[in-house]
């Protein structure tokens, strides 16, 4: 459905986005994710073609005419003067579709978010999260091939995130959607789809950002203490220095019930507090002590259903996080 | 100061009972301003769009100049359209001079920088992602831009009310395009001039109780569109 070649775009001379390459199939939910600043709303506006890449292209399936096919709901949309229901049809008015239609069309987008009752109420008088039922809706009601969702579910609470997700997932399972959203939320991330893409500093990374810190960076050799919000410690190998932001790939973490005498040199201690299951990978959720003893850290863990099962773990047992000092990644 | 309460008691009088000649005057503004603010309006909220929505060179310098203009004097408009609309001048063939067409032409040039300045700034305050919205959900160029217009209509209607209050209390113009002719041109600001000195002074007063009236009326509706849609 979209496929971006040597994508670049700078907002005052700093590099916002650098995709070299990333290809969208039609059909298929995916989830952008990346922390605040990494560029998902830049992508997003390109992909709706409200912006434009300074180099580089993006070739949306069936050519780039038909803006129509698009729509995207954004983070901070806005509400017209009005009604709810004046709001929800805008769209189809817009494209000149007749009164009884908008009618027959908008009922049961309604329902489904569960905006239909207060249809004729002022929309000045919703809530926040009702007011974002009502953008998703007015979304939703246009039945386009594509539909970009910009961090939907940011800062409303849990009763109306539920509701928006499960009518996200309805619509995304409709046949030859294509639902492209993004969140800073990985768990909501991997609760939606399998298909998750990682967007740090404008690039797409490989690595999963399950275990992503800010940190302090300080030392003279090629491996740097790193010194987590909160005072914990942990070694990484690399020319930086200061201020970053650090991952470690929870992918080339080894777990051990006991210490490991190894060349690794993070070998922190911890309990497993949480155990998922997810696309047949277990995901352990250990908190660790690091080096030195101020405050532990939630790391996740990624190991196979078999290795889980040989070494028959358990919520709250003792474990060792142990990885090298290259596996930390700097962003 | 007996003169100026004798002037009052009979300029009232003369409201009450409808004097033809302060209803002739007094119509003649109303009109005339109301095909000036209509045409002036008809130019300046489109380019206000277009200057607002467009990106070119000398853009903050074009809104700079139409700020400056909004200051216009009355009588420099009157002036150069009268260079221009007198026998010798480049439109004289037309015979305007001294018509309601002249009157409307000069106030049209008053009308013209004040309500674009003001939608101009208007549409620069309006909140960003009106336009933005409208196109993530198949609105048209033209149709995003009809979107800001609506959201943005109170201030808009300012613009133009504003426009509308300028020339209806101007003189200038009127009078050196107008000419003050009797049951043609003459309007409530230029009959004030007239009555006055003359002497009529009661007929003057009545005259400027109704511009204090209409400028009173102009200020509410400005306040109650401001409470309603700003």
């Amino acid at each position: 459905m979209y496929k971006l070649t040597n994508i670049k775009k700078k907002y005052g001379g700093c590099c916002a986005l650098d995709i070299p390459s990333l290809h969208l199939e039609e059909g298929k939910f995916y989830v952008i994710y990346g922390p605040n600043g990494a560029g998902k709303t830049t992508l997003l506006n390109m992909m709706s073609f409200l912006d434009h890449p300074d180099e580089g292209e993006i070739v949306r399936g069936g050519g780039n005419r038909g803006k129509r096919a698009v729509t995207m709901v954004m983070q901070d949309p806005y509400y017209f003067r009005g009604s709810v229901e004046k709001n929800v049809s805008l769209g189809l008015d817009f494209r000149s579709v007749e009164k009884s239609v908008i009618e027959r069309t908008i009922q049961p987008v309604m329902k489904e978010l569960g905006i239909w009752e207060f249809r004729g109420r002022d929309i000045s008088l919703l809530s926040e999260g009702e007011k974002k039922r009502v953008a998703i809706a007015r979304a939703m009601v246009l039945d386009t091939k594509v539909i970009l969702l910009d961090e939907i579910t940011a800062n409303i609470d849990r009763t109306h995130a539920d509701i928006i997700e499960t009518a996200v997932l309805r619509l995304a399972s409709g046949a030859g959607k294509t639902v492209i959203m993004t969140t800073h939320d990985l768990n909501m991330a991997y609760r939606l789809t399998e298909d998750v893409i990682f967007l740090v500093k404008g690039s797409i990374t490989d690595s999963p950002l399950w275990n992503v810190y800010k940190a302090d960076l300080t030392g003279i050799d090629s491996v740097k203490k790193a010194v987590l919000a909160g005072g914990a410690e942990i070694y990484a190998a690399t020319d930086k220095t200061g201020a970053v932001s650090i991952n470690i790939d929870p992918r080339n973490i080894i777990i051990s019930r006991h210490a490991v005498d190894s060349s690794a040199l993070n070998n922190l201690k911890g309990k497993i507090v949480s155990i998922t299951e997810r696309n047949g990978i277990i995901d352990l959720v250990a908190d660790v002590k690091p080096v030195r003893d101020m405050k532990n850290v939630k790391l996740h863990i990624f190991i196979t259903c078999k290795s889980f099962k040989d070494m028959r773990l358990g919520l709250g047992e003792d474990i060792f996080a142990v990885f090298k000092a290259t596996a930390v990644e700097v962003m | 100061m007996t003169y100026i309460l004798e002037g009052l008691k009979e300029a009232f009088v003369l409201i009450g009972n409808l004097d033809p000649e302060f209803l002739r005057v007094s119509w003649t503004s109303l009109w005339i301003t109301g095909i000036s603010v209509s045409v002036s309006a008809g130019l300046s909220l489109p380019a206000a769009f277009l200057i607002e929505t467009k990106r070119f060179k000398g853009k903050s310098a074009l809104v700079t100049v139409l700020n400056t203009l909004m200051a216009l004097p009355t009588v420099v408009v009157g002036l150069l359209v009268y260079s221009l609309l007198c026998r010798k001048g480049l439109f004289g063939d037309l015979g305007l001079l001294y018509t309601p067409a002249a009157m409307i032409i000069g106030q049209v040039i008053l009308a013209s920088p004040i309500i674009t300045a003001l939608t101009v700034s208007s549409l620069e305050g309006a909140d960003k992602r009106i336009r933005k919205t409208a196109l993530t959900l198949g609105a048209t160029e033209l149709q995003s831009l009809m979107m800001l217009a609506h959201e943005a209509r109170g201030l808009i209607a300012s613009a133009v009310l504003a426009g509308f209050g300028r020339i209806f209390a101007e003189v200038g113009v009127s009078m050196m395009l107008g000419g003050n002719i009797r049951n043609y041109t003459r309007n409530i600001t230029t009959a004030i001039a007239f009555e006055t000195s003359r002497g009529e002074f009661a007929l003057a007063l009545a005259l400027g109780i109704v511009l204090l009236i209409f400028a009173f009326s102009i200020n509410l509706l400005l306040q109650l569109i401001r409470k309603k849609y700003v």
